[in-house]
C-alpha cells in the first residue's frame, strides 16, 4: 500500500470512527439498553409497605397509571378515626415504579361521593404543577394527562388542589420511584415507607373522630408523627420481617407537611444511602439520614443479628409519644461476634463515700456520693441511724432474719470494729456470720463524714442492749486514709 | 226544584266519584311539588372577598338580594320537568348536561325508591340549574352573593338557610380561574394555581373557602355530580318592603 | 254533573299535554332526519352522538352584530366558524387573538373562503355596543366572513360556558379570560380548540379545513 492510501484509510478511519461509536454509545448497543420506547403497560401498583417489583425491560415503555381518590374515615390509632382524604383509599397512596425515559400517563379519578376537588403533583414530572395543572377533577370525572420520565430517582407525589396544605395534611401522598435506566443492584427485601403527620383538634390518644386542625398545622404541632398513615402501621403484627444475612433496601418518603425527618433504624447503620432519594448512592456508613419534607431517601443495609430494630425519626418525643415508630424483625442465625447480647450481670455499688471535712487533694480522685441531706451539727447517731440504717437493719436494730444481721447483740459488731467502719465507709458484699447466722447480702456505702459514721457507730454500740464502747471521729479518718492511700498507690 | 229519591242516590255516587278522581289527581300530583316561595331578605353589604384581584383587603360589595331558604329539592325539579320535557333525565341535550344528569332517578319523571322528594336535587347541570331558576322568574345566586352569605352564617348573622352537605351552584361558578395554563392574560394572576394561590387571596388561612373555589373552579357547565345541587335568587321588586315575592307559580310556562 | 266536568277537565289537560308534547317530539324528529343526512366531521365517536345534541347552536340565544343586526346563534348553522370572545378594552391577549385569527384566514386556501366564517363575541356588553364593534372591524380590516357580537349578560355567560371559556369581570370592568379559539362544524358541534397566544396555527387551520371539506 502506498503512502497515499495509507493517509486516506487515516483520514477516514479519524473522521468516521468517532461519529460511529457516538452513535454506537447513544443507541445503548454498548450499555446493554435501548433508548428506543417500544410498548405499553400497566403500571403495578403495590400498598405500602411493599414495593413493586423491579423493572427488568432495558428499554423504556408507555405505562398507564390508573389512581382513583377517595375520601373515606378511617383508623388513625386505637379508638382514634379520622376523615383522610386519599389515593386508592389508602394512606399513603400506591407506590408507582417507572423506568426512566418512559412515557407515564396517568388516569386520575375522583369518587362520585366525594366532597372535594383534587388532582395530583408528582415530583418527577417536569412540567406546570408536576401535572397539577392538568388534572383538576371534580367528583365523578377522570383526568388524563402524559409525562416523560426524565430523571430517575424517588419522588413523592400529591395532591395539590388548593389549599394545598390540607389536602396533603389529609393523607393524598405516596411514591413515585423512577428506575434508572441501569436498575439498581439486586437486594433481597425492599420496602416501602412514608413519614407524615397528623394535625387533630384532640390530643394525641383521644379518642373518636378527630376533625383537622389548622391552628396546629399553621404553628406546625403535629398531634400524630407517623409512618404509613396509622400508630401501630409497622410494629407488632404489622412489622417487617427480614432474615439475618439479606440486604434490604428502604425506599422511605416524607411529605411533611411540615417536618424534616431524622430517618434511623436503631441498631443498623445504613451500608449505603442515596442521599434525598436521588438516582446514585451519597453516602456509605450512616446512622441517620435527614429527609426533607416532600423529600425521599433510600437506604440499604445489611441484617447481621436477630432482633427486633426499632425504625423512628431520631426527633425522639415523635416516635415515643406521636407514633413515628416502626419495627424490622430479623430472624435466624446470630452471630455473638457482631453482637454478643449480654454476657453479664453484676453487682454495682456505686463509688465510695468522701468526707466532706478531709484533704482536698484526696478528693481529687474519688467522687462524693453526695447526700443532699442538710445535717445539723447538733444531728445525734440516733437521727443518724433512724435517716440511714432502719431501713435494713431496723429500728430496733434486729435486722431482718436472713436478710440483713442484727446489731443488737451482734458478736460481729463486738468483734470486728474496725471492719464494721469499713463497711460504712465502703459498704461489702458477701457472707458474715452473725450470732452464728450466715447473712449474704450486699450493704451500700453510706454517703456520711467520719463524725457521722462515728456518731452513729457509737449509737449502735451503746443501743439495743449493746454495751460495746464509743467509735472515735479519728478512727474513722484513720480507715477512710488508708484506703485512700491504697487507691492513690494503684495510681 | 225538589230531588227526587234516585238523585239521594247520584249525590252518593258524584261524591264518590269526586273522591276517586281527586284521590287519582292526588296520587298523579303528591310527588310533583310546587317550587317553594319561601326566600330571605338578605341585606346588602360589604365583605372582603376571597380574591385579592380589586386590591389588598378591598372590599366587595353586594346589593341587597332575596335568596331561596332550601336548595331546589328533587319534589320541585320533578314538578319542573313535568312541565319542562326538554329537561327530562331521557330528553336533555349532551351539550347541557353531562350522562350523570339525574342518574339515580328511576325514570323521567319518577324518582323511585332511592331519591327523597325532599331531598336537595343532585346531578343537575349548571344548564340546567339555570333553566330552572329561570323558569320560576328567578335566577342563581352570584359566586359574591353566596360567599357574602357564608360569612353572614359564619358571623351568625344568617341562621335561617337551610344548608344540607351538598356544594351548590352559583352563576359565575367559573370565574375565578383555577390555574394559569389556559389563562393567557399577562395581568391575571392564577389565583387557585399551587404556588400561587396564598399570595393572591386575602386570607391564606380561610381553608374553607379555599375549598369551595378550588371545587367551584373544576367545575365545567355540562358537569353533574353527586353532591352537587343549587337554589335560586333573586333581586328583589321592592327592596325598601324588605319582601321578596315571587309570582312564578302564576305564570308558569313552558320555557326554552 | 260534578264528576263529569271534572273527567273532562282532567282528561283535556292531559291530552293537551300529550299534544304539546308530540309536536314537540315530531318537530324534533324531523330536524334529526335532515341532519343524518349530514355528514359528521371531526368529531371521534360521532356516530355515538346525536347529533342535535352537541350543537352550541341549540342555546337559541340572540345577539346583536356590528351592523345593528339581529343574529340568533343558530343563523350560524351551515358555515365552519372559527369563535373567540373578547372586548375590545383589552390590551394584550384579545388583539393577539385577532391576530391569530386573521393569519388563519389567511392561511385558508382561497376556494376556502365563503366556506368558513369567523366570530367574535364579546364579554363586555356595556362598553362594546354594536357601534364599538363596528368601529373595531373597521380598524382591524376584517372583512365580510367576520361577524362581531353583542349580546346579554346571560347569553355570554352561558356561551361561554358551553365553549369552556373562563372569565371573570374585574373591578375596573376590564376581564381576566383564557384564550381560546374554537372550531364549530356546519352543525355548530365544537370540533376543535386551540389554546394560547402567538402560536402556531397549524393545527387549528388542518381542523377548519377537514371540516369544511367533508359535506
Amino acid at each position: 500500500m502506498n503512502v497515499r492510501t495509507e493517509i486516506r484509510t487515516i483520514l477516514f478511519l479519524g473522521t468516521f470512527l468517532p461519529i460511529i461509536l457516538l452513535a454506537v454509545v447513544n443507541s445503548g448497543c454498548e450499555t446493554g439498553y435501548s433508548n428506543e420506547m417500544e410498548g405499553t403497560e400497566d403500571a403495578v401498583l403495590t400498598s405500602a409497605p411493599n414495593v413493586p417489583p423491579p423493572i427488568i425491560r432495558n428499554h423504556p415503555s408507555k405505562v398507564v397509571v390508573h389512581l382513583f381518590t377517595k375520601e373515606k374515615i378511617g383508623r388513625l390509632a386505637d379508638g382514634v378515626q379520622y376523615q383522610f382524604w386519599t389515593f386508592d383509599g389508602t394512606v399513603p397512596g400506591p407506590m408507582i415504579r417507572v423506568r426512566e425515559g418512559d412515557l407515564v400517563e396517568i388516569h386520575l379519578s375522583n369518587d362520585p361521593s366525594d366532597m372535594m376537588a383534587h388532582n395530583i403533583d408528582l415530583h418527577a414530572v417536569i412540567g406546570p404543577g408536576g401535572g397539577a395543572a392538568s388534572s383538576v377533577t371534580p367528583p365523578g370525572h377522570t383526568s388524563v394527562f402524559s409525562f416523560k420520565a426524565l430523571h430517575p430517582g424517588l419522588y413523592v407525589y400529591h395532591c395539590a388542589t388548593p389549599p394545598v396544605p390540607m389536602h396533603i395534611a389529609n393523607g393524598m401522598y405516596g411514591l413515585i420511584l423512577v428506575q434508572p435506566k441501569e436498575g439498581f443492584p439486586q437486594v433481597d427485601k425492599e420496602f416501602y415507607i412514608m413519614q407524615s403527620e397528623f394535625y387533630t383538634t384532640g390530643e394525641f390518644g383521644d379518642s373518636g373522630l378527630q376533625q383537622f386542625d389548622l391552628q396546629k398545622a399553621l404553628d406546625e404541632r403535629p398531634s400524630y408523627v407517623v409512618f404509613n398513615g396509622s400508630v401501630g402501621s409497622l410494629t407488632g403484627k404489622n412489622a417487617l420481617t427480614a432474615e439475618t444475612g439479606q440486604i434490604i433496601r428502604i425506599f422511605v418518603g416524607n411529605i411533611g407537611p411540615n417536618l424534616i425527618s431524622s430517618f434511623h433504624i436503631i441498631g443498623e447503620v445504613f451500608d449505603k444511602v442515596y442521599g434525598e432519594g436521588g438516582s446514585t448512592v451519597t453516602e456509605h456508613d450512616i446512622q441517620t439520614t435527614l429527609i426533607p419534607a416532600g423529600g425521599a431517601a433510600i437506604v440499604e443495609f445489611k441484617t447481621e443479628v436477630p432482633g427486633t430494630y426499632s425504625i423512628v425519626d431520631h426527633s425522639v418525643f415523635r416516635s415515643f409519644n406521636k407514633g413515628a415508630v416502626g419495627q424490622l424483625v430479623v430472624t435466624g442465625k446470630g452471630n455473638e461476634l457482631v453482637y454478643s447480647g449480654k454476657q453479664a450481670d453484676e453487682i454495682y455499688l456505686g463509688q465510695p463515700s468522701v468526707n466532706n471535712t478531709s484533704d482536698e487533694s484526696a478528693d481529687d480522685q474519688i467522687q462524693t456520693n453526695v447526700s443532699t441531706q442538710q445535717v445539723s451539727a447538733e444531728e445525734t447517731g440516733q437521727q443518724i441511724f433512724d435517716r440511714t440504717c432502719i431501713a435494713c437493719h431496723q429500728s430496733n436494730g434486729q435486722g431482718i432474719p436472713n436478710v440483713f444481721p442484727p446489731l443488737a447483740g451482734s458478736d460481729f459488731l463486738k468483734n470486728n470494729q474496725k471492719t464494721a467502719i469499713d463497711f460504712v465507709l465502703h459498704g461489702h458484699s458477701g457472707t458474715i456470720m452473725v450470732n452464728g447466722k450466715a447473712y449474704n447480702n450486699v450493704m451500700p456505702p453510706q454517703p456520711l463524714d467520719d463524725q457521722q459514721i462515728a456518731k452513729v457507730l457509737t449509737f449502735v454500740r451503746s443501743s439495743f442492749g449493746n454495751k460495746m464502747g464509743p467509735v472515735a471521729q479519728k478512727e474513722i479518718e484513720q480507715i477512710r486514709s488508708a484506703k485512700m492511700i491504697s487507691l492513690n498507690g494503684d495510681n | 226544584m225538589r230531588i227526587p229519591l234516585q238523585s239521594k242516590t247520584s249525590s252518593a255516587e258524584i261524591v264518590l266519584t269526586f273522591l276517586f278522581f281527586a284521590t287519582m289527581g292526588m296520587c298523579q300530583t303528591s310527588s310533583f311539588k310546587m317550587p317553594n316561595e319561601k326566600m330571605i331578605f338578605v341585606p346588602g353589604g360589604s365583605y372582603v372577598p376571597f380574591s385579592k384581584e380589586a386590591g389588598e383587603k378591598a372590599k366587595a360589595h353586594v346589593k341587597s338580594f332575596c335568596l331561596d331558604v332550601h336548595q331546589v329539592t328533587n319534589a320541585e325539579f320533578l314538578y319542573f320537568v313535568k312541565v319542562n320535557p326538554q329537561w327530562r333525565k331521557s330528553r336533555v341535550r349532551p351539550i347541557f348536561a353531562d350522562k350523570n344528569y339525574l342518574r339515580n332517578w328511576a325514570a323521567d319523571l319518577k324518582l323511585g325508591k332511592n331519591i327523597r322528594s325532599l331531598d336537595p336535587v343532585t346531578d343537575v347541570s349548571w344548564f340546567a340549574a339555570q333553566a330552572y331558576c329561570k323558569w320560576a322568574h328567578k335566577r342563581l345566586p352570584t359566586t359574591d352573593e353566596w360567599e357574602y352569605v357564608v360569612r353572614m352564617m359564619a358571623n351568625r348573622m344568617e341562621t335561617s338557610l337551610s344548608m344540607q352537605n351538598i356544594r351548590e351552584w352559583t352563576e359565575d361558578f367559573n370565574d375565578i380561574l383555577l390555574d394559569g395554563s389556559q389563562a393567557e392574560e399577562v395581568d391575571s394572576p392564577s389565583i387557585l394555581s399551587c404556588g400561587g394561590s396564598s399570595v393572591n387571596v386575602n386570607n391564606p388561612k380561610d381553608y374553607q373557602t379555599f375549598l369551595r373555589y378550588s371545587f367551584r373552579g373544576a367545575l365545567r357547565a355540562s358537569y353533574c355530580l353527586l353532591n352537587l345541587g343549587f337554589r335560586c335568587a333573586c333581586t328583589p321588586k321592592c327592596i325598601s318592603a324588605r319582601r321578596c315575592n315571587t309570582t312564578y307559580h302564576k305564570n308558569s310556562r313552558i320555557t326554552k | 254533573m260534578t264528576a263529569a266536568v271534572l273527567t273532562i277537565s282532567l282528561e283535556s289537560a292531559v291530552l293537551s299535554q300529550k299534544k304539546a308534547e308530540s309536536k314537540y317530539k315530531n318537530n324534533q324528529s324531523a330536524r334529526s332526519a335532515d341532519r343524518r343526512n349530514d355528514r359528521m366531521c371531526c368529531v371521534e365517536n360521532a356516530d355515538s352522538l346525536p347529533v342535535t345534541g352537541n350543537s352550541v347552536y341549540q342555546l337559541g340565544s340572540t345577539w346583536e352584530n356590528q351592523d345593528g343586526n339581529s343574529i340568533n346563534i343558530a343563523d350560524l348553522e351551515g358555515k365552519v366558524e372559527i369563535v373567540a370572545m373578547f372586548y375590545s378594552h383589552c390590551t394584550y391577549a384579545c388583539p393577539l387573538t385577532i391576530n391569530d385569527m386573521k393569519r388563519i384566514e389567511s392561511s385558508l386556501r382561497d376556494d376556502l373562503k365563503g366556506k368558513a366564517g369567523f366570530v367574535l363575541v364579546s364579554f363586555d356588553p356595556k362598553r362594546d355596543s354594536p357601534q364599538a364593534l363596528k368601529t373595531l372591524a373597521k380598524n382591524q380590516r376584517l372583512g365580510r366572513d367576520w361577524e362581531l357580537l353583542s349580546g346579554k349578560e346571560d347569553d355570554i355567560r352561558s356561551l361561554a360556558e358551553v365553549l369552556g371559556v373562563e372569565f371573570k369581570m374585574k373591578s375596573n370592568g376590564d376581564f381576566f379570560h383564557s384564550s381560546q379559539i374554537t372550531v364549530l362544524n356546519k352543525q355548530g358541534e365544537i370540533v376543535f380548540k386551540h389554546f394560547g397566544l402567538n402560536r402556531s396555527i397549524d393545527d387549528i387551520v388542518d381542523a377548519v379545513r377537514s371540516c369544511s371539506e367533508q359535506n
